[in-house]
């Protein structure tokens, strides 16, 4: 049985039984609700774990990526790699920035190790951006990957790093 | 070492004397012998073909002097003004090739790699594999899946590949290295 979910002020929340989708790694409690992240509450409700409602009629998968779209223009590309993650068994959260996501190495990490630049074909990006971001995740702490969308929703990782080269010696 | 003499054809520097042009590959492995297919081969008979960026770099070293057909001298100023004429981002292209060749490594063309530059440690024929360097403007929109792209060539030959970034006012250059990821 899905649990139900509604939509408040462009939020989404689940108000009772939330225990196991946190535990899940999904959504942040606050004020004894789950509030769901757009792409989280578009994949749980793509994989009908959740109904969202907005005052008393229900939004289907349709209708709220329509609504989540018109304000964020990003959210498709991004619940893209979402669901890749999530459907290969991975913990994956929201990020800090708008086109980035959290990635944990194992069911067990307390902190997200990994932070992903997520990019689209034909959407262009200044690389410049791109160390910035690599800059600022790594000092976090964080190993730093691109995911690249193509036009037909296919993705490629790859883990970028920084370096200064340097010759052996010898 | 004496200066070598270039001289320029079209957009490549002749080094004619074969003396000379052994001792400048040996140096670092600058340019490509004229016919010889092994780049490993060190003690060749035959000039050296090297192209505007390599001259470039060795005339500003004091390694090379460059004539035209009328024994004129070409100043280090008209090599940097036919690499920009003739090559797309050429100056971005020397300004990594200088970067790289000042932090020790042998740069030589990469383009049958599909990259800007093919950079080894100790030369071609004696690493492994070289790392395959990508130059891009800084400041300029680049589409993702050129990464993307420039990913699948560079793969085949080793499991890294470098973009380097260049910011043509500041001189600044940051080398970003992409590695398959599989999650």
């Amino acid at each position: 049985m899905p649990v139900k979910a509604v939509m408040r002020d462009d939020a989404i929340f689940v108000e009772e039984d939330y225990s196991r989708l946190e535990a899940m790694g999904y959504g942040v409690v606050v004020d004894d609700a789950l509030r769901l992240d757009p792409v989280e509450a578009l994949y749980l409700t793509y994989i009908g774990e959740i109904t969202v409602y907005s005052n008393s009629n229900i939004l289907d998968f349709e209708s709220l990526v329509k609504i989540l779209h018109s304000k964020d223009p990003l959210l498709w590309v991004k619940f893209t790699v979402y669901y890749d993650l999530r459907s290969r068994g991975r913990v994956v959260r929201p990020g800090v920035t708008d086109n980035s996501l959290l990635l944990y190495s194992s069911k067990k990490s307390t902190r997200a190790e990994i932070a992903i630049y997520v990019v689209e074909e034909a959407k262009i990006m200044k690389l410049r951006e791109l160390v910035e971001w690599i800059r600022s995740a790594r000092m976090q702490g964080r190993t730093t990957v691109l995911a690249v969308v193509d036009k037909h929703g296919d993705v490629t990782y790859y883990e970028t790093s920084i370096i200064e080269p340097l010759k052996k010696v010898g | 070492m004496d200066q070598a003499i270039g001289r320029l054809i079209g957009i490549k520097v002749l080094v004619l004397d074969k003396e000379a042009s052994r001792s400048l590959y040996r140096r670092g492995f600058y340019g490509k012998p004229f016919g010889i297919r092994k780049p490993k081969d060190i003690d060749f008979e035959a000039p050296l073909e090297l192209s505007l960026i390599e001259a470039l770099y060795l005339v500003e070293k004091g390694l090379l002097r460059v004539l035209n057909n009328e024994k004129g001298e070409v100043t280090d100023a008209q090599i940097r003004a036919l690499i920009k004429k003739y090559f797309r981002k050429g100056n971005l292209l020397y300004m990594v090739y200088k970067d790289l060749r000042e932090r020790g490594f042998i740069a030589r063309s990469g383009l049958k790699f599909g990259a800007d530059f093919a950079v080894y440690e100790l030369g071609p024929g004696i690493d492994h594999a070289p790392f395959l360097v990508h130059v891009v403007d800084s400041n300029k929109k680049i589409d993702p899946v050129d990464i993307v792209r420039a990913g699948r060539l560079s793969h085949s030959v080793r499991k890294k590949f470098i973009i380097a970034t260049v910011d043509e006012n500041t001189g600044s250059i940051k080398y970003i290295a992409f590695k398959w990821f599989k999650p």
